[in-house]
C-alpha cells in the first residue's frame, strides 16, 4: 500500500517544529504506529509529517513531591519497564504492557498514543485514574491541561494546530495509594473490549479514596463518578459479590459502543467486570502496603 | 520496508498486511524488533538495522533457525523471517523463557498455517540450546 505523497521534516528545535506545524494539514509524527498505517490506507492524507523525535523528550523521572514525569517520546516499552511507575503508578505500567505487541511497544510513544485518541486505547484509563496532566508546548509558551477532558470525540484531541504534547505528569499520590489496570481483550484486534484502571487509598482495611478510568467502551475514556463513590467502604470485610454490585453503575450515562466483537450489553458487562477486578487488585496491593 | 526490499534487494523481509498487524516484515532496529512496514526509512536514520539476511550462526544458521528447520516450524514459510527476527529479539533479551513468555513475545507475528505450536517449541528449544552446547548436554538433545 502506498500512502499519498507527503513532505517530511525533522526539526531540530521546537521553534522550527511550530513553524512546520503552521500548515493546517501538517501532522505530527511520533512513533508512527497509528499514523503510518492510516496513511497507507489513505484514511489520513497529511501534507507534511513533522517528525518530533529530536524535540520531544523521552524518559521517566520521579520526584517525591511532584510525582512522575513521562517524556512524550517515551516508548511503551520503556514505560512498561519503568521502575518509577510502580506502587501508586502501577496502572500506567500495566496499560503500557497491554498495548499491541512487542514491535508496536518498541516504537509507539505515550504522546503519540494519547494524541491519536483512539477510543479503544489502553493508556487513557490509567491517565484518568492517575489524574494525568499534559504538558503542551506552543508558540505562546507552555500550558498544562488535565487529561480528563483532553478527548471528547474519537481521534480528535483538544490540541491546537501548533500545539505539541511534550510530556505527561502523574501527580504525587497519598502514601499507600495503589493502582491497577484490568482489561478484556478482543482476540482479533488485541484492543480492549473494555479496560479499567483504578487508583485506591485504603485505611483500616477499606477503600477511602478511589479514582477510576474506563476505556474501550465509549467514544472516549471516561471516569465513572458514581462508581468511584460506590466502592468507598469496600474492603477486607466485604466480598467479591458486594464489589460487583457496587460497580454496576460503571457505564451509567454513557453511550456504550457495539461492534462485531461485542454488543453494547456484553461490553457494558465486561466494563463492570474489569472495573471490579481493577478495584480489587489495587485494593489488595494497597492493603498489603498498609500492613507492610 | 520498500528500501530494504526494493532499493537494497534483500527480499527476506516479507510484505504481509503492510499495516503493522502481521509481523512478516519484522526486522531489528538497534536490536529491537520492529515492523518495517511502519517505519519510514528516514526514521531509521543512524540506527543499526538487521534483517533476516543478517543473521549469522555456525554453518550459516543461528540456533533458532536450526530449531525452526529441525522442528518443521514452517509451513508456507511466509511468516518465517518475521517469526525468526521476533524470536531472535526475544532470545537476545536473555530472560528466562517459558511458553507464555514466548507466545507474548510472538504476539505481533501472525501465522496462518502452523497453529504456532512448533514455532513456540522452536523458540523454547533455541533458548534451551544455550545449555545444550555445554559438554553435559552434548549428545544432541534427542532431536
Amino acid at each position: 500500500m502506498i500512502p499519498a505523497p507527503v513532505d517530511y521534516v525533522r526539526p531540530e528545535t521546537m521553534t522550527a517544529a511550530f513553524a512546520a506545524l503552521s500548515d493546517d494539514d501538517a501532522k505530527i509524527l511520533a512513533g508512527g504506529h497509528s499514523l503510518i498505517p492510516l496513511m497507507k490506507l489513505r484514511f489520513a492524507r497529511p501534507s507534511v509529517l513533522v517528525d518530533v523525535s529530536r524535540v520531544v523528550p523521552s524518559g521517566v523521572e520521579a520526584t517525591a513531591r511532584e510525582g512522575v514525569w513521562i517524556g512524550g517520546f517515551t516508548t511503551w516499552r520503556d514505560i512498561a519497564a519503568a521502575a518509577e511507575l510502580t506502587g501508586p503508578y502501577s496502572a500506567a505500567r500495566a496499560c503500557a504492557a497491554a498495548i499491541g505487541d512487542v514491535q508496536v511497544r518498541n516504537r509507539g510513544t505515550i504522546a503519540g498514543g494519547l494524541c491519536h485518541a483512539d477510543p479503544a486505547a489502553d493508556m487513557p484509563a490509567a491517565a484518568l485514574a492517575l489524574d494525568a496532566t499534559l504538558v503542551i508546548a506552543s508558540p505562546a509558551g507552555e500550558r498544562l491541561g488535565h487529561f480528563d477532558g483532553f478527548v471528547s470525540s474519537p481521534f480528535e484531541p483538544h490540541l491546537g494546530v501548533q500545539e505539541v504534547l511534550t510530556g505527561v505528569r502523574l501527580p504525587a499520590q497519598p502514601a499507600g495509594a495503589r493502582s491497577a489496570y484490568q482489561f478484556v481483550e478482543d482476540a482479533a484486534s488485541g484492543y480492549p473490549i473494555a479496560g479499567a484502571a483504578a487508583l485506591v487509598v485504603v485505611a483500616d482495611s477499606e477503600i477511602v479514596q478511589c479514582r477510576l478510568g474506563i476505556t474501550g467502551v465509549s467514544v472516549c475514556a471516561f471516569r465513572p463518578l458514581a462508581t468511584e463513590e460506590n466502592v468507598l467502604g469496600w474492603g477486607s470485610r466485604s466480598d467479591w459479590r458486594d464489589l460487583c454490585s457496587r460497580v454496576r453503575s460503571a457505564c451509567d450515562g454513557v453511550t456504550v459502543m457495539a461492534d462485531r466483537s461485542a454488543d453494547a450489553v456484553y461490553r457494558a458487562t465486561m466494563a463492570q467486570l474489569v472495573t471490579a477486578r481493577a478495584v480489587r487488585q489495587a485494593f489488595l496491593d494497597a492493603a498489603a502496603a498498609e500492613t507492610a | 520496508m520498500s528500501v530494504i526490499r526494493d532499493s537494497w534487494g534483500l527480499p527476506g523481509t516479507k510484505i504481509g498486511c503492510d499495516t503493522s498487524q502481521c509481523g512478516a516484515c519484522t526486522v531489528l532496529l538497534d536490536g529491537h524488533a520492529v515492523k518495517s512496514c511502519t517505519v519510514l526509512a528516514v526514521q531509521a536514520d543512524g540506527a543499526e538495522l538487521r534483517t533476516i539476511e543478517g543473521l549469522d550462526g555456525t554453518n550459516g544458521l543461528t540456533t533458532l533457525q536450526r530449531e525452526f528447520h529441525d522442528r518443521h516450524a514452517v509451513q508456507c514459510g511466509f511468516c518465517t523471517p518475521g517469526m525468526i527476527m521476533a524470536g531472535s529479539a526475544l532470545l537476545d533479551e536473555g530472560l528466562a523463557l517459558d511458553e507464555e513468555r514466548v507466545r507474548e513475545g510472538l504476539k505481533g507475528n501472525i501465522c496462518r498455517c502452523t497453529g504456532y505450536q512448533p514455532i513456540v517449541l522452536a523458540v523454547l528449544a533455541a533458548a534451551a540450546g544455550v545449555d545444550r552446547s555445554t559438554p553435559a548436554n552434548a549428545p544432541g538433545g534427542g532431536r
